[in-house]
């Protein structure tokens, strides 16, 4: 009995680990070792043939890397974006929810593009601005013009802004609705009593009760914008040129395709360092606002 | 006076969420007109909106052409198996780190957090050779493993299940349940909200994965529907009509999970901040 007792004691402690077993194997496998793998093989020359420690050499050779340098600015062009998306998101979300009828309907309806995948998005968006049967090109021949898009370097950003800012708008707008419908009403109604216009209500409560939703909204944003691959992977492969070539694709193109894994991981670490940064940062300035 | 004003505003809120509406549709409205197209229609001058007539001959041509049947089947077999390992996985941990006290509890915790942020594009090289190393390049296995490790999916699960009154599992627990009995009928009931929310998203975000399944398969039987869409795309070249066929096909599944879950898709990511 006493025996009994003794391992049920012994098993209730082990239960825990065992819950706990499948999350620790796959994640260490596939996520704490990885990261580790990548720091140490961006100290090495690693191809498929070669091992050799080469110390800071492939950090110090990327800051002399015009490639690198090409895609980092690219990748910040794009980032570019992130206001306008922001406020074109809060906008609709205010409409939105000044609205009495429909309000579900169009709430799905704007969402439902962000459901879709990188590729699929891609695609249908190439079909818009081709250049013999896009449905741009369509209406722009209406004024007898029409227009290279993808194939003209200084055009081919603008196209990923416009297709970045579609598809991303649903999951943006969806946040600052449930941002929206957590603010008080009796703040409004106070408001309207004092006189407040609607441009007044929507300025000096909608905006900074809203604070905490476009921190996280900007944040993720930016990081999303930093990451792109997808969109412009399919759509310009990188190109005209390397005009819209990304940070992530200049790491996938030196991993996979020139084999230079140690080079890669260097890029991907600065690429994650530049993420802290920026987040950090990001919450630095949003925050300080407030004191 | 004042309600007439109030009416237009309305009327002039409803307008402007028209043309936001039209705006988001009228791309993937494009794509599927023209996925009725014959090719010689699509080079026509003027470019017209509609087809001349409803073909489906694209959609029998893009299901029949080379793998992307498979590619489906590949697809499907990738998204539903990894979304249910990666529930499991995530469940067991969440519980583990909600309900019990245990050695070594608050550095693994530490460690997910600290994961949360790790972008996939600094472990993709690594997992790589891992992959090679396992033997699993170009096996659904392969491509299923990655996903798993979700560290948010542990996070968002530990959240939800702190907030389990410990009374009842204490119940449950003087009532005879063993420790798994007590997880699968009284804790994953319980966390049915979490768990579908979780798995809706995993599901739609494997489905669209375009990264793994690139470098982790060689064989074109082994592609997922992206990438069957992808290499579509350089194959036929011109053929347009074709492409948006495919595409089209391609996104059933990620249709009828938004038409019958939708309200838990929209939820997820206002209350947990999902994939902001």
């Amino acid at each position: 009995m006493q025996q009994k007792k003794k391992h049920n004691i012994r098993f209730k402690q082990i239960v825990p680990y065992i819950f706990i077993l499948p999350a620790f194997v796959v994640f260490t496998i596939y996520l704490f070792i990885p990261l580790i793998n990548a720091f140490i093989m961006s100290f090495y020359d690693w191809n498929i043939a070669t091992h050799e420690f080469v110390g800071l050499e492939n950090y110090l050779d990327l800051l002399h890397d015009k490639l690198f340098k090409t895609t980092l600015i690219n990748t910040l062009v794009y980032t570019l974006a992130v206001p306008v998306k922001v406020v074109l998101a809060l906008g609709i979300a205010a409409l939105l929810s000044s609205v009495e009828r429909f309000q579900s309907f169009y709430r799905s309806t704007l969402f439902f593009p962000f459901i879709l995948s990188g590729v699929v998005v891609g695609l249908i968006w190439q079909m818009m601005f081709s250049v013999d049967s896009g449905f741009i090109n369509m209406i722009l021949s209406f004024f007898g013009l029409s227009q290279k898009w993808m194939i003209e370097s200084n055009h081919a950003m603008w196209v990923l802004w416009i297709v970045g800012t579609w598809q991303g708008l649903g999951s943006n707008l969806i946040l600052f609705l449930a941002g929206i419908k957590n603010i008080s009403t009796e703040l409004y109604e106070a408001a309207e009593m004092d006189g407040a216009n609607t441009w007044q209500r929507f300025r000096y409560i909608t905006i900074p009760c809203l604070k905490p939703v476009t921190i996280f909204v900007v944040t993720m944003l930016i990081i999303g914008s930093f990451k792109i691959f997808d969109l412009s992977y399919i759509m310009t492969g990188g190109g005209p040129g390397d005009s819209t070539r990304t940070v992530v694709q200049f790491i996938y193109d030196t991993a996979f395709d020139r084999f230079k894994m140690g080079y890669a991981s260097a890029a991907a670490y600065i690429f994650f360092l530049i993420l802290i940064v920026l987040t950090v940062m990001q919450k630095r300035i949003l925050m300080g606002e407030e004191d | 006076m004042h309600s007439v004003g109030k009416r237009n505003k309305q009327i002039f809120i409803h307008l402007a969420l028209i043309c936001c509406v039209i705006a988001a549709f009228l791309p993937i409205v494009w794509g599927f007109m023209c996925s009725f197209k014959e090719s010689v229609e699509m080079f026509s001058r003027p470019i017209k909106f509609l087809p001349e007539v409803f073909r489906f001959d694209n959609y029998v041509n893009a299901w029949t052409s080379s793998n992307f049947v498979h590619s489906m089947g590949n697809s499907i077999i990738v998204s539903v198996f990894s979304t249910l390992g990666m529930l499991f996985i995530c469940a067991f941990a969440g519980f583990a780190l909600a309900k019990y006290q245990f050695k070594g509890k608050n550095v693994f915790f530490m460690a997910v957090l600290a994961t949360m942020m790790v972008p996939m594009q600094v472990t993709m090289v690594p997992v790589f050779g891992i992959t090679t190393n396992l033997g699993l390049i170009d096996t659904h296995l392969g491509l299923i493993l990655p996903l798993l490790a979700y560290p948010y999916g542990i996070f968002l699960m530990r959240q939800f299940m702190v907030t389990i009154p410990d009374a009842l599992v204490e119940a449950a627990r003087l009532e005879g349940c063993s420790e798994f009995r007590v997880f699968f009928t009284l804790v994953i009931p319980l966390s049915k909200p979490i768990i579908s929310t979780l798995g809706i998203l995993a599901f739609l975000d494997s489905w669209n994965q375009l990264v793994w399944p690139l470098i982790l398969t060689k064989s074109s039987e082994m592609m997922t529907v992206q990438l069957a869409l992808k290499t579509f795309k350089s194959e036929f070249g011109m053929k347009w009509n074709l492409v948006m066929a495919a595409t089209f096909i391609s996104i059933i599944p990620v249709v009828l999970v938004f038409l019958f879950f939708q309200k838990q898709i929209v939820e997820g990511i206002a209350t947990s901040g999902l994939k902001g």
